[in-house]
């Protein structure tokens, strides 16, 4: 089966599925490959090794990036520039107008007939609904054998920045909520099983775009909502929020998420480099304060 | 050649007074323009200017646009602050009799203007909002002190196709207690095959399904100015603003046209930088905008003719990429023996003559979509060398803006585009708010550019 990468949590997976192709959610390698995108000053460090390691794979038969940030848009044309085969999701940033829904619905069209000439197969109602429940994606599972309940927020990461969740436990961590977009704000809300009957794609475009609370969405209130509840439930004693260096839009939040939050938020910039050197002595002194 | 009469401050000082004992005739903002330097605007004491009336006409105007605002909400007209479009939503601002549009986004130039007293910086940094972003981020410090603009009634943004550290920012403002209206404007993406495309002005082309979404997205902005305004802006009201609009961008059109073909420059990149400014929101007074640069136009004009006979200035012809953060580095490129010879300043769509003859909120979508910053690099990057090509540039410079989350990505592009198909020098220097500590590197980095071009001239 052919294999599509993609890396944001706005691609819809069982889109892919639904055209008999297989859905690749890249978590980049982190040490990031050469590829087109040059190691430069300015450039995030998570879009460079999603877009080196996508180019190079082997086995890959499409990529899709998406437009939720100005690097991932620019991103894509250092992939078209190697003449890959890949597609831009053009996800709408405002999330509450019918206008909105539509966009986000008429790129899933355009986003089949990518597929499609990939080799996909034009879906039915029925290949979606299958899709549907085959894919029922769960987020990523707690970790840590500490003592200190802990929350992870922020953007994705890449396997290099998971040495920083072995950190957490070695220094007495216990993740009990990962609400970053590798975890909860990686999966889609739960789907109207009505709307999937009747109209699968408005059921895909709300479980995607307008239940998925995001960073770039505008405006971006429900995120503060979500994650504030999601840290009371989840009895963590402290946060810890994950960017990358250059993220514009995880930087500017970092002070409205520590005011909307009841606890602690320890924020750490991630440079693509190995982040336990330089954030060793900062986890350890946020736990010691925790503890 | 412009810049062996460019003036000192105290200079303009002098010849200011001269010309009020000939009887000079001043708008009701005229003035020395030094006296914007006791208002707090420090950084005018460290340029040079062009000698003419018609240049001090643009640089008062210019410089007391928050008097304009405020004037006019004294009058009892509302205020719009639009932001990121660059262009578009004052058209259908100033279409309704009772509205002023401004940028709070001109705040990014506050920093060097007030050579960093008036503390933007520092109070965006306090809230979280570092030197990892563009310039922009004086915005917000201004809106925190509000010492910069009146409060907007209503404040519109497009988001989608935007720089990261817009958006980001922006974001930041609801919680300060200013409202927002967003309107998406999408990526500009390449009509598929047997897809049904549509020009946009200033040569690119777009999928019509992209047109009639951001037209629904303008009908929104226009509902919301038609309640602040309390009246209907009908589209013969817009027509009219189009129109008015037309009459400002073609008037621009002439003095770029000029400026980059005449044998030897007939007006300065500083000044110029300006005249482009003007055309994005008509400083507040689109009739005063028409008439300085008109005014403009007839000095350069004048100075063309009496330039007949005379050789090439031998000046490098060079094409410039993005605004400079600090304007002293205008100065310095025409000191290093540079002049302009096309300019993309992030908003070439604001220049282009909106359609007049489709509805108007279609023409004025178009307008918006053909933004160089909503579509790929690579579409910037061969306008740029179509333009470069158009007024005979020997050069590109590219200037990148500190933080910028587009520079690090598009700059190596454009560089790239234009060396392969342009076969030209280009160099890439990077103008933070306030380059003194910088000028020896920018320097060095424009001789070079110049003397390299210089060499190529030669059989
Ligand atoms: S981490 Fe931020 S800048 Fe990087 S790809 Fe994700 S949203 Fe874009
Ligand atoms: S300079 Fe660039 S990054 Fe800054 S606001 Fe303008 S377009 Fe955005």
């Amino acid at each position: 089966m052919s294999r599509i990468a993609y890396a944001s949590p706005y691609v819809p997976a069982e889109w892919i599925v639904a055209h008999g192709l297989e859905p690749y959610r890249i978590q980049p390698e982190g040490a990031a490959p050469r590829g087109p995108v040059p190691p430069s000053a300015g450039i995030c460090p998570y879009m460079r090794s999603f877009v080196n390691q996508s180019a190079t794979e082997p086995h890959v038969a499409g990529i899709i990036l998406t437009t939720v940030c100005d690097q991932m848009r620019r991103g894509y044309e250092f992939i078209t520039d190697r003449g890959l085969p890949s597609f831009c999701f053009n996800v709408p940033a405002t999330w509450r107008s019918e206008s909105a829904v539509q966009l986000y619905v008429s790129e899933l069209e355009r986003l089949s007939r990518f597929l499609v000439s990939l080799g996909g197969r034009q879906p039915d109602t029925n290949a979606i609904r299958d899709a549907i429940h085959e894919c029922s994606p769960s987020p990523s599972t707690v970790a840590g054998g500490g003592q200190i309940p802990l929350a992870l927020t922020g953007g994705p990461r890449t396997k290099l920045d998971e040495r920083l969740i072995d950190l957490i436990e070695e220094t007495g961590g216990h993740i009990v909520l990962d609400a970053t977009e590798s975890g909860l704000l990686g999966v889609p809300a739960v789907f109207n099983m009505k709307h999937v009957d009747t109209d699968p794609m408005r059921a895909l475009a709300e479980a995607y775009h307008s239940r998925l609370p995001g960073v770039s969405r505008r405006p971006n209130d429900d995120l503060h909502t979500f994650l504030a509840a999601q840290v009371t439930a989840s009895q963590a004693s402290g946060v810890i929020l994950l960017r990358y260096l250059w993220c514009d839009l995880w930087h500017a939040e970092v002070p409205r998420i520590r005011k909307a939050l009841p606890v602690p938020l320890l924020d750490i910039d991630l440079d693509g480099e190995d982040p336990v050197p330089r954030n060793r002595t900062r986890i350890q002194a946020f736990m010691e304060g925790l503890g | 050649m412009h810049s062996q009469s460019q003036l000192s401050l105290a200079e303009w000082d002098e010849r200011y007074a001269e010309l009020k004992r000939l009887g000079l005739q001043e708008p009701s903002y005229g003035g020395p323009i030094s006296r914007h330097v006791a208002e707090g605007d420090l950084r005018l004491r460290r340029l040079k200017y062009d000698p003419s009336w018609a240049a001090l006409n643009l640089w008062n105007f210019l410089l007391t646009e928050e008097d304009r605002l405020r004037t006019a909400r004294q009058r009892g007209s509302k205020i719009v602050g639009t932001m990121k479009d660059l262009g578009t939503i004052p058209v259908m601002a100033y279409s309704l009799p009772n509205l002023v549009a401004f940028y709070p986004d001109g705040a990014w130039w506050i920093p060097c203007v007030m050579e960093l007293s008036a503390g933007l910086l520092k109070v965006a940094d306090d809230l979280g909002i570092d030197d990892s972003f563009c310039p922009v981020r004086a915005m917000l410090g201004a809106f925190v002190t509000e010492a910069h603009f009146p409060r907007p009634d209503l404040l519109v943004c497009s988001v989608g196709a935007v720089c990261d550290d817009f958006s980001a920012i922006a974001q930041r403002l609801p919680g300060l207690g200013h409202a927002v209206h967003w309107w998406e404007i999408p990526h500009r993406r390449e009509p598929d095959k047997d897809e049904k495309a549509v020009a946009l002005p200033g040569g690119a082309e777009a999928p019509s399904a992209q047109v009639d979404f951001v037209r629904g997205e303008l009908e929104g902005v226009r509902t919301q100015l038609e309640t602040l305004a309390e009246s209907t802006l009908d589209d013969t009201a817009l027509s009219a603003g189009i129109a008015m609009a037309n009459r400002i961008r073609r008037s621009l059109r002439e003095l770029r046209h000029l400026v980059f073909t005449a044998p030897s420059s007939p007006l300065p990149a500083l000044e110029l930088l300006v005249a482009e400014m003007l055309a994005i929101h008509f400083c507040s007074d689109r009739r005063e905008t028409l008439r300085v640069l008109q005014d403009l136009l007839t000095e350069v004009r004048s100075r063309i003719e009496s330039q007949e006979d005379e050789p090439d200035d031998g000046r490098i012809r060079v094409f410039w990429v993005n605004p400079v953060a600090d304007l002293r580095a205008m100065n310095l490129f025409e000191a290093c023996g540079g002049r302009l010879a096309g300019t993309d300043f992030l908003f070439a769509h604001a220049l282009d003559e909106i359609p007049e003859d489709l509805a108007p909120l279609d023409a004025l979508a178009r307008t918006a979509l053909a933004d160089p910053m909503v579509g790929s690099g690579q579409q910037r990057a061969e306008r740029i060398c179509r333009d470069a090509q158009t007024f005979g540039a020997e050069a590109v410079l590219i200037s990148r803006i500190p933080g910028a989350s587009h520079c690090a990505l598009e700059s190596s592009l454009i560089a790239d585009t234009v060396s392969r198909e342009l076969d030209l020098p280009v160099v890439e220097i990077e103008v933070p708010p306030l380059c003194d500590a910088m000028l020896p590197t920018l320097q060095t980095r424009m001789e070079a550019l110049v003397e390299v071009a210089r060499a190529r001239r030669k059989p």
